[in-house]
């Protein structure tokens, strides 16, 4: 004997170790040849031998005869290995299922109980629709097995069956009830198993079961039945709202008296996703429930050292937000806290909750302990992990400081011990921005410090996935198509922080100016404003740039930021970003150009010809770029710009000696050329943008007088007309009517809803006067003196030095010393108080104060003290409910497609779409359309001839029998097929009397098949093989008969 | 349902893979290894549930609660193994790691001192004790003298040859040099809490 057992193999993997690659292909090799040896024990240890291998990832499909020969063994050893091997390896297209049949029968017959349980275990992995069909009458037998051992078995086994052949259900369903009141506790257990399952399919069908399962949550004493029986509640209670009165005394006592952790959970669980919760929302009872609940998954969160309670306590709390958000509120103490927390899993799910409980009076202090967290390192590690790193290489600017400091961060992190997972950081950033964008903004207390945290979380933003060419380096279109798909098709992280900041200042004007100065941070520093590796958080750009485009005017600087977007080194950026510069470049350009009050003095004259000649060039420099976009937009622009720098060359400037050749010449007034101020700024103007929902087009209200049944009326061609044209030229319109739509139309188009924010120093206020009592939040309430713990020095330092101009001319405002020395917030020392700490002084005089300043030209001028008015999307509203009704249209079907192509995406999941709404009732009307509808059958028989061509194609051959594909999605689809396939060889069977057989075996067919569902045609090849399946088929169809009566007495008694 | 059960080593090495539904070799092994690069950078202080892994993770946001999908994925850590079980949501986690638990210390007494070489051993007696537990993906008895003496019982009805008993595995005879793993006992008992009170 040469052959290698197991424990051979398993040995000789761990020697050869480094190349045990070889050894494995050299075993399989030797495997192949062993399994088909005549000696049951050699082909047996090869199987063995590959069931191992496949662990490891070799495929054993290949042996899958061999399997089943082995299965057949004789001896119990052999018969094992064989059924694991069918257990790992087999799959429903395995052909040698087909074979398996009687094998299984005869197994399922043992009177071992452990070749009965390797059957039925067996069989639970590898079952077809055909196994189904043809063992069901087996395992509803073996389910009254006078060994429990085995009846447990059975019954778990059966929802298997289900979800290959769900008729078995009908047939089933009476015996599977009886295994409720078995006499064991496993089974019982089992059987609430498998109701379990089938409820959440079809809740509806269980209903009759609630007073017996009821009566099992109240005396069971298993643990692990009960969490089965109240998830099983919990799918009922929304059919059967009367269940949730009778539900809650047990569930509750359980709360109240369980030791057992997982029960608790379970039951809290139970009664938020039951609907429960929910039901009872607005009753005493329900509020008790609910404040018991919150209680206890409080102490969940505040046990000690158990990680796995926190866990689910935040899961639980995440659901009940949206019923009971204020109980949940009340907790946010513990919940903030786990936001901190250092395990990562748990941070992420507190912080899924807390965006969902965020209000105005949190929010500030959630994003800052965000914030904080992405900070990498303190202050003064970091300057020791800079030290380091210059000692060890950098010989970089020193003089740039602080600056340099914080850009560096990344790279201190990666060295230091605190490292956050680049998703992770991801992940809060944008979670940052879902929390305080909801709800347009309605948690939104002070608009600039967002900006000032948008900005600052740019630098956080962790690497692109993508590093291809490094830091800096463009990549390619198709690089960033790669790069979104690798990043599941999600926006990058920067862009969004762009987006917000173009919707904060598009949305709300009176911040548009801080807002636009942000975005000329972020473009004219771009190279010290973003992490310094990884190119992250670059795509904010993309915002930044369209931003400081079209709200020029309110540019810090114009001239320094056409400058930066000037600069040869941004061609290299991401192809869109660079073309959104091309886009801001004549923005800005005409803003500085277009201003014909200015004078065309020679000085101008020459610093407009130098800025052209540079957009020139630089746009010369992009009109031969490879990525489309650009080179179209850069070569459209060029030709703009040639033809402006010709006109400026030919308008000869005020006081100019050259042309006029008179030194005292100034009697002629030149204008700037005509092209600078008014081709170019024409290209610009239009209306204000204004956010506009996604769904706004289809809202545009149909005039009350007008009655779109009826003919034309000319005021609709008035309206359409006068959308294209800009409203100031209507006026000889003379019908009254039309004016007044007009009217109604233009405040619906150009007036923004107006959302009104309640000011942030009423908010403040409020904060302030129960700050007394709440003594927890001391260490991280205080609002606003904590931002230097999260911002960095040069945001923090910007924003004070605003805030102090903003409040010169405030006659109550405590000015800040110049000789103060401020240095740091200081609460509780001596005598520097950080005045930004008090704001209670400013907010007093809230409205009264703004009106005053409003006029005024920089600064402080348009504050967002006051009422801040955010624009809503336009057209938002109203038919929520359809589109809530697409919404999940969309989502039903995108699940039929899942459940259609199966294993592709969704690796593990079961495909029970056959169970999905399958009713224990054989539907009535059917029984009578059989009845009645010989004739109809007899049709439809014909019409199925005629698709069996068609049907023909799509049928695969295997072996003996044929395994029959069916296309569209017909949710009984497998035992269609399996009824077409006895019926063709019983009808040739039958010989002459085919027609009359036919048409009464149809009707059965009808019997079981829901009203309105397409047949589906198959069959084929059916009349060669008709001789050869003769006898089997035979044998079945008395079965399926005896099966189906019983299926109907089932059903009936059921009914009644 | 439990969708599968996973068994590896500190090194990723898979020590059984068991999953009820049926999926390719391939795919097993990408998840594997997914689910491993996961678990492997868990400080030992984190908790036992794990995010789902990028093969698991779903394109769209549908609801989770009316699919079979796997929601869960549950591990626990004993000396050199990890045990993972993935479950869709109608299985309690915390449920789920006390059936870890409970298939352990089967195994320990299956095994007296189970390790990490008794299971690459004996691959076969491990498959079974699962089966006991779980069948198709169903939890089917949780008591562990039940399980034990019925694996037990069913090794008796088996002539199998002596090397292949759990009893006589030659284990100090196995060629464990160059191994990371010594046989470590796993040393577990009393030291996790359990969330299933009736398990004793």
């Amino acid at each position: 004997m040469f052959e290698k057992s197991l424990y051979d193999l398993i040995r000789g993997l761990r020697a050869h170790k480094g190349n045990e690659k070889a050894y494995i292909a050299q075993s399989l090799q030797e495997c192949r040849t062993e399994a088909k040896s005549n000696d049951m024990d050699i082909k047996c240890a090869a199987i063995l031998k590959l069931i191992y291998l496949e662990m490891f990832g070799y495929s054993m499909s290949w042996a899958s005869f061999h399997v089943l020969e082995v299965m057949s063994s004789q001896k119990f050893v052999q018969k094992r290995v064989g059924y694991l091997a069918a257990v790992q390896s087999f799959r429903l297209d395995t052909d040698v299922l087909m074979l398996a049949t009687n094998l299984l029968k005869k197994d399922l017959s043992s009177p071992n109980q452990f070749e009965l349980s390797l059957a039925i275990n067996g069989l639970s992995h590898i079952v077809s629709p055909s196994l189904a069909r043809d063992l069901t009458p087996d395992l509803i037998a073996k389910m009254n097995h006078s060994n429990p051992y085995i009846r447990k078995k059975a019954v778990l086994v059966m929802y298997k069956i289900f979800l290959q052949f769900p008729e078995a259900l009908r047939t089933s369903f009476p015996r599977l009830r009886e295994r409720l009141e078995d006499n064991d506790e496993t089974v019982i257990s089992a059987t609430v198993n498998v109701i379990c399952e089938l409820a959440r399919k079809n809740p509806k069908n269980y209903l009759p079961l609630a007073p017996q399962l009821f009566k099992l949550l109240t005396t069971s004493k298993n643990n692990w039945m009960t969490i089965k029986i109240i998830k099983l509640f919990a799918s009922l209670t929304p059919l059967e709202p009367r269940l949730v009165k009778k539900l809650v005394p047990p569930i509750s006592n359980i709360i109240k008296t369980t030791p057992a952790m997982s029960l608790l959970y379970e039951c809290i669980n139970g009664l938020i996703s039951g609907g429960l919760l929910t039901y009872l929302a607005d009753t005493p009872d329900g509020e008790d429930l609910a404040t018991l609940c919150v209680n206890k998954l409080r102490g969940f969160l505040v046990v000690e050292g158990d990680s796995n309670l926190k866990y689910v306590a935040l899961l639980a709390l995440t659901k009940l937000t949206k019923t009971h958000g204020y109980l949940v509120a009340a907790e946010k103490d513990v919940i903030l806290e786990c936001i901190d927390d250092e395990d990562v899993s748990i941070r992420l799910r507190a912080l899924e909750l807390v965006v969902g409980m965020v209000d105005v009076e949190i929010l500030q202090q959630v994003v800052g302990r965000l914030l904080r967290q992405l900070k990498p390192v303190s202050q003064q590690e970091l300057e020791e992990e800079e030290r380091r790193e210059r000692e060890r290489e950098y010989e970089e600017d020193e003089e740039d400081g602080e600056e340099e400091l914080t850009t560096k961060a990344p790279e201190g992190r990666k060295a230091g011990a605190v490292s956050l997972p680049d998703d992770y950081k991801d992940g809060v950033i944008r979670r940052i921005l879902e929390m305080c964008s909801k709800d347009t903004y309605a948690n939104m207390p002070d608009f600039e410090w967002y900006i000032d945290v948008l900005v600052q979380l740019v630098r956080y933003c962790p690497g692109e996935s993508t590093k291809g060419g490094g830091a800096g380096q463009g990549l390619d279109d198709e690089d960033f198509e790669e790069a979104f798909m690798a990043g599941g098709g999600k926006v990058d992280v920067g862009e969004e922080i762009g987006r917000e900041l173009r919707n904060v200042a598009v949305r709300v004007k009176t911040v548009r100016r801080p807002a636009t100065e942000a975005a000329e941070l972020l473009v004219g520093r771009s190279s010290t404003m973003f992490p310094a590796s990884g190119g992250g958080g670059r795509r904010v750009l993309l915002a930044a740039a369209w931003l400081v485009g079209e709200f020029a005017e309110h540019l810090r600087n114009p001239n320094e930021t056409i400058d930066s977007l000037l600069q040869t080194s941004n061609a290299s950026l991401p192809p869109d970003v660079v073309a959104t510069y091309v886009q801001t470049i004549p923005k800005v350009y005409s803003y500085l150009t277009s201003n014909d009050s200015i004078a065309w003095t020679p000085q101008r004259k020459s610093v407009v010809t130098l800025l052209t000649n540079r957009v020139v060039e630089f746009l010369e420099s992009l009109s031969s770029s490879p990525h489309l976009e650009v080179q179209e937009r850069a070569v459209g622009f060029l030709e703009i710009f040639r033809l402006a720098k010709e006109a400026i060359a030919e308008q000869p400037a005020n006081g100019a000696v050259y042309k006029d050749g008179d030194e005292e010449g100034l009697q002629d007034e030149y204008d700037p050329p005509l092209i600078l101020t008014q081709a170019i700024p024409s290209l610009f103007h239009g209306f204000e943008l204004n956010p506009v929902a996604p769904r706004a087009q289809r809202k545009v209200p149909v005039p009350d007088n007008l009655d779109l049944d009826a003919a034309i009326n000319p005021q609709l061609a008035f309206l359409l007309s006068s959308a294209d044209y800009d409203a100031g030229t209507v006026e000889d319109v003379d019908f009254a009517g039309a004016k007044a739509a007009d009217e109604e139309f233009e405040k619906f188009y150009y007036q923004k809803p107006v959302v009104i924010v309640e000011t942030a120093a009423q908010r403040i206020d409020r904060a302030a006067a129960t700050a007394g009592n709440h003594t927890t939040e001391k260490n991280h309430g205080s609002y606003q003196s904590g931002e230097d713990t999260y911002l960095d020095p040069d945001i923090v330092a910007r924003r004070k030095a605003e805030r102090r101009e903003r409040n010169k001319d405030d006659p109550f405002y405590i000015g800040s010393n110049a000789t103060s020395g401020r240095t740091s917030p200081n609460p509780l020392g001596g005598e520097h108080f950080d005045i930004d700490s008090i704001p209670i002084m400013k907010l007093e005089l809230g409205d009264g104060g703004v009106d005053l300043v409003k006029g005024s030209v920089r600064g402080g001028a348009a504050v967002p003290r006051v009422k801040v008015e955010i624009a809503g999307d336009e057209g938002e509203g109203e038919d929520d409910g359809e589109e809530k009704a697409v919404a999940t249209a969309g989502g039903v079907g995108s699940m039929r497609r899942k459940g259609k192509k199966g294993r592709g995406r969704d690796i593990l999941n079961v495909d029970s779409s056959n169970l999905v709404g399958f009713s224990l009732e054989e539907p009535e009307e059917d029984l009578l359309a059989q009845e009645e509808d010989v004739a109809k059958a007899k049709k439809e028989v014909e019409k199925l001839r005629g698709e069996m061509a068609r049907a023909a194609e799509r049928v695969r051959v295997a072996s003996t029998q044929q395994t029959i594909e069916v296309a569209p999605t017909v949710s009984q689809q497998p035992t269609e097929v399996a009824k077409k396939k006895k019926k063709k060889p019983v009808k040739d069977d039958d010989g002459g009397d085919g027609e009359t057989k036919k048409v009464k075996k149809k009707k059965k067919k009808d019997g079981t098949t829901t009203a309105g569902e397409p047949l589906v045609a198959v069959g084929g090849a059916g009349e060669e093989e008709a001789e050869e399946t003769k006898p089997v088929v035979k044998k079945k169809k008395k079965k399926r008969r005896s099966s189906i009566a019983e299926a109907g007495g089932g059903a009936g008694e059921d009914a009644r | 349902m439990i969708n599968a059960v996973l068994v590896f080593n500190n090194n990723g090495q898979p020590r059984l893979s068991k999953f009820y539904s049926q999926i390719d070799v391939n795919l097993q092994q990408r998840l594997l290894s997914e689910i491993f690069t996961l678990v492997a950078n868990r400080p030992p202080s984190a908790c036992n549930f794990l995010p789902l892994p990028p093969l698991l993770q779903k394109t769209s946001s549908e609801a989770l609660s009316d699919t079979d999908q796997p929601t869960r994925i549950i591990y626990r850590h004993y000396a050199t193994l990890y045990f993972i079980i993935i479950a869709d949501d109608l299985e309690s986690e915390l449920g789920l790691l006390d059936l870890i638990q409970v298939f352990v210390e089967c195994l320990d007494r299956i095994f007296e001192n189970v390790c990490e070489l008794d299971l690459i051993f004996n691959f076969e007696t491990l498959h079974q004790v699962l089966a006991e537990m779980i069948q198709g993906g169903g939890v089917v008895e949780v008591d562990r003298a039940t399980i034990v003496e019925s694996v037990k019982k069913a090794a008796k009805v088996t002539k199998r040859p002596q090397a292949m008993l759990p009893d006589t595995t030659p284990r100090a005879g196995s060629p464990s040099s160059g191994r990371s793993t010594p046989p470590v006992s796993m040393g577990h008992r009393g030291s996790f809490t359990s969330y299933v009170l009736s398990l004793g």
